[in-house]
Order: structure tokens, then sequence, then C-alpha cells
């Protein structure tokens, strides 16, 4: 960390002058009037403007390995879905169920789940959900269960990666941890959180999850081949995809961060794509491929990671943590457990990045306290799943479960607020439950 | 020459009380692509199109925006697609209307007309400002004839 003598505008206190921009930028992030990118960049810029950090303080606040990991991402799925494989899987999988109604619902929850995992939460719920709204209206039944299921599964199968989810890729990245980390750490509860969320599903929806064999024969004469569009494209993309994960696993072998297996790994997927194009038509597809990265995403990460540096430079998280550190007792259990509750409380209804990269400088600068950065690990696995499972708590709770309604609600199912909330608040409180019960018992007990 | 001028007065009109149904099959009778629906004071209120009609055969998931993106894995036959328009074929023709239909008015610049028909549209409505009353339709077809007619003339 690199303190610097601060020297705030009109010798105001550094300290309550950065609590008050922070809390105003948060305040105007949660109130969503303004477009949270603009937000976040606006207070990151007066942290600068207002003497709080220096240009090249504000530089330093910036996580770009995080940045890199999500561009690369970003690059190589939307390349990727051009190909049709996603569409290919999920109508593949329903006719392996022999598109029963159940069957395609635990299917698909696998499905989402899994390139979850390995894709973000949003880009999975944009690919998945059409499929769903095609596949329930051919077999003429409620698509409520499966929208339901694609929400949870994507936040569920988002917490098992490092890569699943922003806040895992933000926490891997600032407290050094791997890929294989996450595999070993995370993943290990994520089915029982799954199963435990799903039986509630179908439990409450099990009587309109019935379809005639007439409307199942329609779902089991699709051909999934024709909805591969580019097979060229598809081996290449694919080649790239196993490359770069293997590359994550090996990546403290490699002693390559994460954003740089991922960009390479854009660049070489663009390369395979342009190879034989002319200028004028690789100029289109790299342009159409950057042009799908979600830069207001980013830039939100930009203005939000100088706002966070902001008040760690003036001292408010090291005060933040000495409060934390007072109310627990420096107790490791008591901290980890309030972490997880209040993570996942703050995150639905709040937007987790913000509230994950607050955490992150607290949680650090309680590590000497606590016995270092190796005993603090389980504060990291408390906070990963109680921001990410979080996130299904209500409506606004994940960017993915309101791209989820979006679509819903112009297919002419919306999904309410309200109706919702009933349903998911308190699937997402037995997940922690089980995550509390998985934290105290593999590191706390 | 202003588009008064091109303005078809005699034109198929569909009353707002008749059912989709009804109104496809004078829509598939005109052999035009769509025509315009009033009330029954003659107000404008949208367009009967033959693409809101194709669209009710196709399913809601690729209709809607960041739906699916093609049907080439869908094997649908006849007898569904029959079915969907069956579904809907009762409903009044207000749910099948094109409210956003590019409207012209009879001081709307030539040029402006051109670029609706360029953009899709075949034909126009031409509406009364102040009362909203249909005037009539102007037809690319009509236009383009014009235009030649003119141009043959020079």
């Amino acid at each position: 960390m690199h303190n610097e003598t601060i020297h705030a505008i009109f010798g105001m206190n550094p300290l309550w002058l950065a609590t008050f921009i922070f809390i105003a930028t948060y305040a105007i992030i949660i109130s969503e009037r303004i477009n949270r990118a603009i937000v976040a960049l606006l207070g990151g810029g007066l942290m600068i403007l207002c003497g709080i950090l220096t240009q090249e303080a504000a530089i330093r606040g910036i996580d770009f390995n995080t940045l890199g990991l999500l561009i690369g991402m970003m690059v190589i799925v939307s390349i990727t879905k051009k190909s049709g494989v996603f569409q290919f899987v999920a109508i593949w999988i329903a006719k392996k169920v022999k598109a029963h109604p159940i069957g395609i619902m635990l299917m698909m929850s696998l499905v989402t789940a899994l390139f979850s995992a390995l894709l973000d939460n949003v880009t999975t719920v944009l690919l998945v959900t059409p499929v769903i709204l095609l596949i329930t209206e051919e077999l003429k039944i409620k698509p409520y269960p499966y929208l339901f299921a694609t929400i949870f599964m994507s936040n569920i199968g988002g917490t098992a990666t490092l890569i699943g989810d922003p806040p895992n890729i933000m926490i891997g990245s600032a407290a050094n941890l791997s890929f294989n980390d996450f595999l070993f750490h995370l993943t290990p509860i994520i089915p029982l959180i799954a199963m435990a969320t799903l039986l509630p599903i179908w439990w409450f929806w099990r009587k309109d999850m019935v379809a005639t064999s007439q409307d199942r024969a329609r779902v089991m004469r699709f051909n999934e081949i024709e909805a591969i569009t580019d097979w060229k494209l598809l081996k290449q993309a694919l080649l790239v995809f196993v490359l770069v994960i293997v590359g994550f696993m090996l990546h403290s072998v490699l002693h390559l961060q994460p954003a740089t297996i991922a960009m390479f790994g854009a660049a070489m997927l663009l390369l395979l794509e342009n190879f034989a194009c002319d200028a004028e038509e690789q100029g289109k597809r790299v342009h159409h491929a950057l042009s799908e990265v979600e830069w207001v995403t980013l830039f939100f990460f930009i203005g939000l990671f100088i706002a966070v540096y902001g008040i760690e430079q003036a001292g408010l998280i090291s005060a933040m943590a000495t409060g934390m550190l007072s109310f627990t007792g420096g107790d490791l259990t008591t901290t980890a457990l309030t972490i997880l509750w209040g993570s996942a409380l703050a995150s639905a209804f709040v937007d987790n990045i913000p509230f994950v990269a607050t955490m992150i400088p607290l949680i650090k600068s309680m590590a000497p306290a606590m016995g270092g950065e190796q005993a603090i690990m389980p504060l990291w696995w408390a906070l990963a799943l109680g921001a990410c499972l979080g996130g299904n708590g209500t409506l606004v709770g994940a960017s993915a479960n309101l791209v989820v309604a979006g679509i819903a609600e112009r297919a002419g199912t919306p999904i309410r607020f309200a109706t919702f909330l009933k349903i998911a608040f308190p699937l997402m409180l037995i997940s922690i439950a089980i995550s509390h019960v998985y934290l105290y018992l593999r590191y706390l007990a | 020459m202003s588009i008064r001028e091109l303005i078809n007065e005699n034109s198929i009109v569909l009353k707002a009380d008749i059912n989709i149904v009804n109104a496809a099959r004078q829509l598939l009778e005109s052999r035009l692509s769509a025509l315009p629906v009033v009330n029954d004071e003659g107000g404008y209120l949208g367009m009967f199109c033959m693409k809101r009609l194709l669209s009710m055969l196709l399913p809601r998931a690729v209709l809607i925006e960041g739906g699916v993106s093609d049907l080439g894995f869908v094997t649908d036959p006849m007898e569904t697609l029959c079915e969907r328009m069956h579904e809907q074929g009762s409903h009044p023709i207000d749910a099948a209307l094109d409210k956003s239909a590019p409207v012209a008015y009879p001081d709307t610049p030539l040029l402006e007309v051109v670029l609706h028909l360029y953009r899709g549209a075949n034909d126009i409505p031409v509406v009364d400002k102040q009362t909203g009353r249909l005037l009539g339709v102007v037809a690319g077809s009509d236009l383009l004839a014009q235009v030649c007619k003119v141009n043959h003339a020079q």
C-alpha cells in the first residue's frame, strides 16, 4: 500500500471528505436514478479533484487484473456464441431427457450452472433464457419455474469458480487466489446448494410441469445440429476456450495472471476468426467482437476502484476494520459468519460489486490482527459465498436476475418483484445456511 | 407536386370492431401488404400489416429483443402454424395493430414519404393533423408510377 500525505481541498479533513464522497456515490448507485458507470466515474473523479488521491494513486487503485479478465472472457464469449453452440447444448439436453418438463428443468439448471461457472452470469442467462422460452412455448407449459431456476442457477454456478462472477474475480485478484483455489474451496458445496434450491422449485410448480406427448414430440423434432451456424468457428472457439481454462488451472505454475491468459485467449480467437478475411471484413468483425464487451460494467469498475482506494487512503477502511474487529472480538468464526450473512443480506438489495470492492480492503486490513493472510482465508470464502449467493434474494440482487426478468417481460411473462421475493428470499437464506455449516465445519470448527 | 395529389381516397379501410381472422381475410383479398384501421368516426388507429400476421405464426421467443436468433433447428409443421393463428384469430384487431407505422400529413414533404417507403412501408396512411381522420393512403407503386410518368413526359 502506498500511503501518501493527503492534501484535501480547502484544508478539509480528508477522512470526512472521502467518506462523504463515497457515501454519496453509493447512495446514488443504489437509487438507480443515474447510470451506475457515470456515478462511479464521478465518485472516483471527485476523489482526485478533492485532493484525496493523486492521479498516480488513482491509477494504482484500479485492479487491471479484474478488468483484463472480464474483457478477455467477454470477447471470447461474444465470438463463441456466434457459432450457435449454446443453443445446440440447450436443445441437445432437452432431447436427452425426452423433452420431459421436469427433466428439462433439471438439465437446464445443470447447464446454466455449468455455463455460469465458466462464463459470466449475464452472458449465460442471455444465452439460455430465450431457448427456455422457446421450449416452454412449444411444450405449452408455464415458463416461470424454468426462469426462476435459470436465475438461481446462474448465481449459484457463478459462485463456484474464479471466473464465474465478478465478486470472485475481484476477490481472487486482490487476495491472490488461484482458479484452483476456488475449485478446491468453493466448488464442492455448490451441488448441495443447487439441489437445495431446485427441490423447492420443483415442489412448488410440480403440477404445472406437465406436457402432452404431442407437445413433447414437437420438441423432440428439433434438429440441434441445425443450431450450429458455423462449425469452423465452433472448433476454433472450443480450442481456445479449453486452452484458456487449462491456462487458468495452471496460472500459478505459469506465473501468469488470469487476465493475461484471458486476454491472450481473446487475441488468439480474434486471430483465428479473422485469419482468412480481407482487411475490411477483419475491421468489421473485430469491431463487432469488441463492441460486445460490456463497457458500462468496466467503467463502473474503474470508477469504483478509484473511489474505494480513496476511502482506503483516507483511513476509512482501517477505521471500519478496527470497528469490525472490536464487534467480533477478533474471533475468526464470528468474523467469517458475520461477513457471510452480512454480505448475503447486503447483496440481496444492493449491487454486490461495490459491496465487495469495499469489503476487500476491509478484510485485508484485518489480516495482521487475525494472524496473517493465511489465517483469514475463510473470510474470503465467506465473502464470495455471501456476495454471490445473496444476489438470489431479490429481483434486483444481481444483474442476471434483471436480465432474465427483462426478457421474460418482453415475452409476455413478467416476473414481479414481490412474487420473486416470496420464493427467492427463503431459498437464498437456505443457501446461506448451508454455506454457514460448510464454512464452520471445514474451516472454523 | 405534393402528396395530396397522390392520396388514394378510395383505399380499403378496416373497422376497429372486426377480429383478426376477418381482417386477415380482407387484407389477403386486397392483395396489399397493409390496410389502415379506423374507428367509427373515421379516426386513424393504426395499420394492420402482413408482417404482423406473419409474426403470429412464430414462437414469441424469436420476436422479442434478445430472443432466439434463428429457427433452423425447429421443424414445426403447418398444423402448428395453423394452431398458432387459430389461438389468436378471434382476438380483436386492436391486439394486432401496428400503431407505430409511419404516418404522413397533407403537408408532409414528398421526400419524407419516399424515405418511409424506402425504409419498408408499402403504403403510407395520410391523416388530417387537426382531427386525426384518415384521408387516404399513398401507395409506393402510385408514387413511383407518377415519377416515371413525369420523367417520360419530359
